[in-house]
Formats: C-alpha cells, structure tokens, sequence
C-alpha cells in the first residue's frame, strides 16, 4: 500500500479510537449509535436553516444564494473549528517521535495529518452544504451539472478554511516555538477564534442594520450575491459553479490546487522549523528552590488547580465555561434581543431576582469540573492513593477545587452584576444565598458521576473533559432539576413570591447537598477507593 | 514488617492475578520478589500499597492494616512504580515539597534529605525545571528521592533499575542497604536476577499468581550448584 494512504488510514483510525474512547463507552454499538445521533441533531437544525434561508432568498428571485450563504458559513465555522483541531492534531499528538523516525517523505507527514481533520471537515462541510444543494435541487430541479458541481463543492469545500488555518497555525508555532510559554498558542488560538465569533456577529449585525446598505445589495442580484458571498471570490466562484459556469468551475478548483500546492511547498519547511522546533524545543528555568511547610489540604487543592492551570485543554475547557454567561450577554446586548435598558425596566424588576440568581450560579451550572475531577489527572492518579491520605480528603479536596473555581466565576458575575443592574441588599443576599447552595450541592454530585465513571486511561486532555460521557450525565442532572422547578413552577397550586421562591429553592438545595455528601462520603468513598488505573 | 496472609486478586471473577499468597518480609530486610512477566508481582505490590484492594486475604504493615487503617499503613512506607508517571506540570521541588507535606517531614529534615538524595543522584541542578523537561531516567531518580525523603519504614520499588544508569543504579542499591542498616526495611521487585542474587537477604518467586519459593538464596540452592537464573528458570517454566 502506498505509504502515505497508509499512514493517513492509521491516523484515521486512530482519531475516530480516540474518540470512541474519550467517550467511555463500553459498548461499541452504543459509540456508534451516539455518532449517528449527533449526526443527526446536527443535521436537523441544518436542514431548517437551510429550508427557512431558501424559501427568503427564493422570495427575492435568486434561490442558488441558499448554497452561497451555506457555503459562507460553511467556511467560517470550518476555519475556526480548524484552528484547534490542527493544534491537536499536530502538536498534542504525541507521535512525532514515532512519525519522524519513519522512512516517510516530510510533506507526506504534514499530508496525512490534515487529511485527518479534512475528514472532520468534510463532515461539517456536509452537515452544513449538503442540505443546501439537495433543498436547491428538490425545488429547482436536479440535473448532471448540479449533482456532479455540488459533490464537488462539498468535497473542495473543506480545503480552503483548512489550508488557511494550517498556515496560520504552523507560522505561530514558528513564533512560540522556542518560547517557554508554548502553552499559550492553544489559549491564543481559541481566544483568538471566540473573539472572531463574536466580531462577525458584531459586525453582522451592525450591517444588517443599516438601511441604505441593504437597499445597495438588494438592488441587483449580483450585489445580493457579493454581499451573502462576503466579498469572498470562492463563494461567488461555487455558486456560479453550481449553476452551470465552467469557467467559474475552473477559477473554483484551480484556486483550491494553488493553494494546495503553495502547503505542498512549504510543508517541508513546517515540518523542520516548526513540527520538530516546537517538539523539540527548550524550557527556560526560573525560580529556586525552597523548603517551606504547607498543609495536606494546601498541597492537594494546590495539585488539583495546578492540573487544571498547566494543562491548556482543561484550562481553557475551565475559563470559557465560566466567561460564557458574560459573552452571551455581550453578544445578545449587541444584537438588540437584551440590553441594559431593558433589564432596568419595571416589568422586569419582580423577576430581578430570578435573573440575578441565574446569572450568579451560571458558573456551577456551565462549568461542571467535579465531573472530571479524578479523570483529568489520568495515569498520574496512583499517587494520591498511595499517600497517606483518606479517601475522604482526597475527594474532599478535589470539590473544594470545583467550588474555588465556580466561586471565583459567580464573584466575577457579582461584582459585574452589582455595577450593571439595579439591585437591592435582600437581592444581593439571597442570591448569594442560592448561588452557595446550588454550587455546594453541583460539585458534589458531579463527583459521585466521576467516581462511577472515573477515565484515567486517556491519551489527549480533550477525551478527559469534552469527549467525555461524565459531561453530559452531569449536564442531564441540571437539565432535570431544571425541567423540575420549570413544572413545579408551572402547575404547583400554591404562589411564593420571588424572594420566598429563592429562599426556598436554597433550602431544598442545601438539604439534596447535605444528603449527597453523606452519600459521597460514605458509600462513594468506598467506591474512589477501589478505583485504578 | 510486612506480612500477606492468604491474600488473593481477580480482575475479572474467574482467573485469580494472585491466588492465596502468603509472605512475611522481617524489619532490616532487603526482600526481592522475582516472577516472569504477568506473574502478578505489580499486582502484589498495588495491593501492598493500597493502590488497589485485595479481593481476600490481609495485609498488614509495621502492625497495621491497610484495609482498616490505610492512612496509618501508608505513613510507614513509601512507593516507587515501575513506570514513572507523575504529575509532571510541577518543578522538580514543588514535587518533593509536595511529598515531605504529606509525610509530614519538617523543613530542616527535607531540606537535608531533599539534597542528600537528589545530589547524589545528580538531578539536585534539574530541581527548578519542570517535571516534564526531565527524562525517563530524571523522573525516575525523583521519584526514588520523593521515597526516600520520609525515610520511610519500609520502601517499595517496582522494577526500580529500569532506566536508571550504571552510576545511578549502584547509587540505589548502596542506598537500599544503608536504609536496611538504618533498621528500614527494602521490598522490591526486578527482572535483573544478578542485582537480585547480590543484594537480597530472601527471594520469593511468584509464578501465575502463586508463590513457588521463599527464602534466603543459600537455602533456595541447596544440594546444587544452580545459579538464580537456573532455579528461576525451573520454578517458572510453563507445564
């Protein structure tokens, strides 16, 4: 077999194993079944989009401008999930040792990485395009030139967001490369793509909103055509591709194989000055050495934070799930659906409290970290169990982690809340109040679904905290108690009000705490003890 | 020391990694446990430190329990794993000042053993690097430093020369004696059956999860003129 396919089919396989695994499940079928289901939840909001975007642009005469605008987003997302993806993929892979000692061509190393996430994009680019051109062709009519541009432009779709985000990320690892802080190009990167997020969607808004733009671009067609495009050729080049031009066909693909070729070229290059550099290259010593006494509990909180700081995925993973609730209150400010105003008027104010309380305990809710609590420190778990340490302590220790992060979160929201909203000292209080309980009784229960489900055997920090079954049970535990106090809400007979019903809420979770902690500490402190790696 | 009564271990319910081992492993003593590859000698050893439970039996260190008592037990010794896998975001002596905090060890003792033990295996210079920078043989040697440094009652290894130099290695044998000498007590297990037959007072071989002898090496050799390799060799053939 050749030695590239060959390389690239282990690469393959060795992605869609990491993921089947990261997933800790025991049963095969049920990995594959879970695929299919994602697949499919992300495929049904797709084919909506798409259906709802055609039947607009239908309105205005021009339906093909469906596959232009799927194709625009398409590219966007496929370029920011690509970023991270290639970090992976090349830097945290952990085969380099065994790759380079290959009799392998280097470009042909560089190749079948990318041909890994090129899969990953395809799917997307399929999830996203594909229900484009089948809604185009079921409405318009199919014919041989669209069946066989459109397989095409699925196919080609992936390669430009891909090339574009390869070259980008192997020139900054070419920066950091001798840096000691090379950590940071995967909290950059992501920063980098969650601020892109929000600025497209800022400057979407804003364009949209601007009258005299929109009657520009909805004057002729092709005005239409270049604003769903972005200005972006390729965009423009496909959709007249789609529709028949061969000549936009040829400008399509052989923008596709330039820059094929231009990766092709400097694959060499990336492989020796920044693959191997950043492999590689040297750590710089600071500090000295000490001898200072600490407690147990100082030490071991010190550890788990310590796990969760040094590791870029988990940190990351972390400091996202805490700054979420503020992003989305940036982004929904900016596009109108909420805004400080409106917080501040009288129909809002009896839900003040609701509002303030839900903000606070975002933190505990979004950031689950008990749940791989145990996980994220892998094979490196025998030593706490070979300390002279209590079970007890040692699962103590690592709730108390969870709570110093969710608390730091709900202190940062308190303090933004306090100078944003118009609060009262009672509001303060038994917001507070809820937040501390909600929080106490989530880091304990997350815990018990670790110690159930502990994954120690991990080869990418991504399989310990996203790929990771554990996430989603501790998120189905929220979902629960939300789908309950939605009903008890709704249908309980008797009225509190909003203070009485937050005040209530705590006491309810300060008792489900009480009780899964005696049960954590008891029958799951027995369980932690049988766990191995 | 060190006493195994009876202990036993299934992983999966049927076949037994160690099956009804009994041992008892004196104060003073530098006790080698030998066993062809999945004999259960890990399997012991995490047993021994609590890293994973016995299935039956009893296992008891310097009077106490590891089932009953487990924090007691492990403060009487300390372990070293055959695969040096530690949390190796930290620097070189935020690990050994991780360890001396959970044994306890003051800052006068573990600023003298800190260095005592990590000059003589020279990685004392590598202290303010990452754990990560160091190589498998650096991990190693602070990881035996970490063991040492409580100047525990009785000191575990596993496999403890893998990785280690000719320099180093003889370090921690001259080490294991001196500690013996100390009145600590050595448990060990290796394939290396010459550093084994030098060093060790007794030797038990498990073989399949039983043990197949246990004593001193003169006595193991009675009535012939086989080497260690030999009556391990015997002992350990497959029926």
């Amino acid at each position: 077999m050749n030695k590239f396919i060959s390389l690239t089919k282990i690469q393959v396989k060795d992605l869609f194993t990491k993921y089947q695994n990261g997933m800790n499940l025991k049963s095969n079928l049920i990995g594959k079944l879970l695929m299919v289901a994602v697949v499919v939840l992300l495929l049904t909001p797709s084919i909506n989009f798409s259906l709802l975007t055609f039947q607009a642009f239908a309105m205005m005469n021009a339906p093909e401008l469906v596959i232009t605008s799927m194709y625009v987003g398409a590219v966007i997302l496929m370029f920011m999930l690509a970023i991270p993806f290639i970090v992976s993929v090349f830097f945290y892979s952990k085969d380099m040792k065994f790759l380079a000692a290959l009799p392998i061509r280097e470009d042909a190393i560089i190749f079948s990485k990318l041909s890994t996430v090129y899969l990953y994009l395809l799917i997307i680019s399929t999830l996203l395009i594909g229900p484009a051109v089948v809604i185009y062709g079921i409405n318009v009519g199919f014919d041989l030139t669209l069946v066989f541009f459109g397989l095409l432009a699925l196919i080609l779709a992936p390669v430009l967001p891909l090339l574009i985000s390869a070259l980008l990320v192997l020139m900054l690892t070419k920066v950091v490369s001798n840096s000691n802080k090379r950590n940071l190009l995967v909290i950059a990167g992501n920063v980098l793509l969650i601020v892109a997020i929000v600025g497209i969607q800022l400057g979407l808004t804003r364009y949209m909103a601007n009258p005299e733009t929109l009657q520009k671009i909805f004057s002729n067609q092709e005005g239409l055509l270049g604003f769903v495009g972005l200005r972006f050729p390729p965009s423009v080049w496909m959709t007249r591709m789609i529709l028949g031009s061969f000549k936009d066909a040829l400008y399509f693909i052989g923008l596709n194989l330039v820059v094929l070729l231009i990766l092709q070229k400097l694959a060499t290059f990336f492989y020796r000055r920044a693959m191997m550099a950043f492999n590689q290259g040297g750590q710089i010593v600071r500090g000295k050495i000490y001898y200072i006494h600490r407690s147990i509990g100082w030490q071991l909180v010190k550890r788990h934070i310590m796990i969760i700081l040094t590791q870029p995925t988990f940190l990351l993973n972390t400091v996202m799930s805490l700054i979420v609730p503020i992003m989305m209150f940036v982004i929904l400010s900016f596009s109108g659906e909420a805004s400080l105003e409106m917080l501040k008027s009288p129909e809002i104010m009896p839900y003040m409290i609701f509002i303030f309380a839900g903000i606070l305990v975002s933190p505990a809710i979004i950031a689950n970290i008990s749940s791989t609590a145990i996980t994220r420190e892998g094979k490196t778990f025998w030593e706490t169990k070979a300390l002279p340490i209590s079970s007890q302590d040692n699962i103590r220790y690592r709730v108390i982690t969870t709570m110093i992060f969710n608390f730091a979160g709900s202190i940062i929201l308190l303090v933004t809340c306090l100078f944003i909203l118009p609060l009262s000292w009672e509001t303060v209080l038994l917001g507070g109040l809820f937040t501390i309980a909600v929080t106490l009784f989530l880091a304990t229960v997350d815990i018990i679904v670790n110690i159930y489900r502990p994954l120690l055997n991990w080869t990418n920090p991504t399989a310990a905290v996203k790929n990771n079954m554990n996430i989603m049970i501790s998120l189905g535990i929220r979902g629960f108690f939300a789908l309950l106090f939605y009903l008890l809400f709704k249908y309980l007979p008797i009225t509190w009000s909003s203070d009485t019903t937050i005040l209530l809420g705590s006491g309810f979770f300060f008792v489900l705490y009480l009780v899964t902690r005696y049960i954590l500490y008891s029958y799951y402190a027995e369980k932690f003890a049988q766990i191995t790696v | 020391m060190l006493i195994l009564k009876n202990v036993t271990k299934s992983y999966d319910g049927k076949k037994n990694a160690v099956d009804n081992l009994s041992l008892e492993i004196k104060q003073g003593e530098i006790f080698g446990f030998l066993g062809p590859n999945g004999a259960g000698k890990t399997t012991t050893i995490k047993m021994i430190t609590g890293i994973l439970s016995a299935g039956s039996g009893q296992i008891v260190i310097d009077g106490h329990d590891i089932s009953k008592s487990p924090i007691e037990t492990k403060k009487c010794f300390t372990y070293v794993p055959d695969h040096p896998e530690i949390f190796n975001a930290i620097k070189g002596i935020d690990y050994l000042n991780f360890i001396a905090d959970m044994y306890e060890v003051s800052v006068a003792d573990r600023q003298r053993q800190i260095e005592r033990f990590t000059k003589a295996f020279d990685i004392y210079g590598a202290l303010k690097q990452p754990v990560s920078s160091y190589s498998h043989g650096m991990q190693q040697k602070l990881l035996i430093s970490g063991a040492l440094l409580p100047n525990p009652k009785l000191f575990i290894l596993d496999e403890p020369l893998g990785g280690l130099d000719p320099h180093s290695a003889r370090m921690l044998k001259d080490m294991m004696r001196e500690h013996c000498k100390d009145g600590g007590t050595v448990f060990f297990s290796s394939h290396v059956l010459e550093v084994v037959e030098n060093l060790c007072d007794r030797i038990a071989i498990i073989n399949k999860g039983q043990l197949v002898a246990c004593d001193t090496l003169n006595n193991l050799k009675q009535n012939s003129n086989s080497t260690l390799e030999d009556i391990f060799l015997e002992l350990t053939k497959n029926e």
